[in-house]
């Protein structure tokens, strides 16, 4: 880290005991744009020491430090809030994934009774095959003003 | 309050606690070192213990910033992996048993069972090997 800035000193930002884990690595890693930063501490009294990086204030730091922890212990309550609703979910969409799985699958074509039926109804229609919309008259004999084609 | 990070000449130590940091998220962050300094890590008592020493002209302390950048990292990608596994992990054995059907019997097999039976034993033995490593 070649700087000409001034680097201050390492500061420390203790969290509450029994902080969510996630929540505090979550912390750290975005404060990784101000500091580097270690997290640390037993016995559930969590930590962030940060060296901050060249040109940046440390108690700016330590401001963001808090700031950022109250916004991840937000997202983790509400990510808390979720997880049965998510898990129950997933178990259906497994259980409606395996149904689709296991259902025949439909043939190609027609079965040959419905095929009979629509092979009699063209034959029916005579020229479907010139005016399969069975409209008799084309769009630019109308515009011409003639008349219609029989 | 013991210091985490000690700047020598040339080299720099670092005390990470093992109750945050798993080992291989710092070998991970000393893989991302390779070339540019020789990395010592030592665990002991729930702590370990990482030295850096640069094989260029970096900084010490620039070395112990990218350790710790890419250790953090590693560590916080691996833990949301695991608090992701109670989704992940049926979603995923449900497509690999859906893609991996199961494998058609050896013909030979079929023929001899005395060729399927020396096939376990073999098997068998390696897998016995593999799990003694």
């Amino acid at each position: 880290m070649p700087s000409g800035k001034a680097r201050p000193a390492a500061l420390r930002v203790p969290l509450p005991a029994g902080a969510p884990r996630l929540a505090v690595l979550q912390t750290a890693y975005q404060l990784m744009r101000s500091a580097h930063v270690v997290v640390g501490g037993t016995g559930g009294e969590p930590f962030l020491e940060l060296h901050p990086r060249p040109g940046v204030d440390a108690a700016a730091a330590a401001r963001e430090a808090e700031a950022v922890f109250a916004a991840q212990l937000a997202r983790e309550a509400v990510r808390a809030a979720g997880a049965s609703v998510r898990a129950e979910l997933t178990r259906r969409m497994l259980g409606l994934a395996g149904r689709a799985a296991a259902r025949p699958q439909a043939s190609a074509g027609l079965p040959p009774d419905a095929a009979a039926r629509v092979q009699a109804l063209l034959a029916e229609k005579g020229q479907w095959e010139a005016d399969p919309s069975a409209i008799k008259t084309v769009w630019s004999d109308l515009k011409r003003g003639g008349a219609p084609r029989r | 309050m013991k210091d985490i990070l000690t700047l020598e000449a040339g080299s720099a130590e670092l005390a990470l606690s093992a109750a945050w940091y798993g080992r291989p998220a710092l070998e991970a962050a000393a893989a991302a070192l390779a070339g540019r300094a020789y990395v010592s890590l030592v665990t002991a008592r729930g702590t370990h213990r990482v030295t850096l020493r640069a094989t260029g002209k970096a900084s010490a302390r620039g070395l112990a910033g990218e350790f710790l950048d890419e250790a953090l990292n590693a560590q916080l990608r691996s833990e949301v992996v695991d608090a992701a596994r109670a989704t992940t992990g049926p979603v995923l054995a449900s497509v690999f048993t859906a893609g991996f059907t199961a494998v058609p019997k050896d013909p030979l097999e079929e023929m001899d069972p005395a060729v399927a039976q020396a096939r376990a034993a073999e098997t068998a033995a390696l897998q016995a090997r593999a799990r003694a490593r």
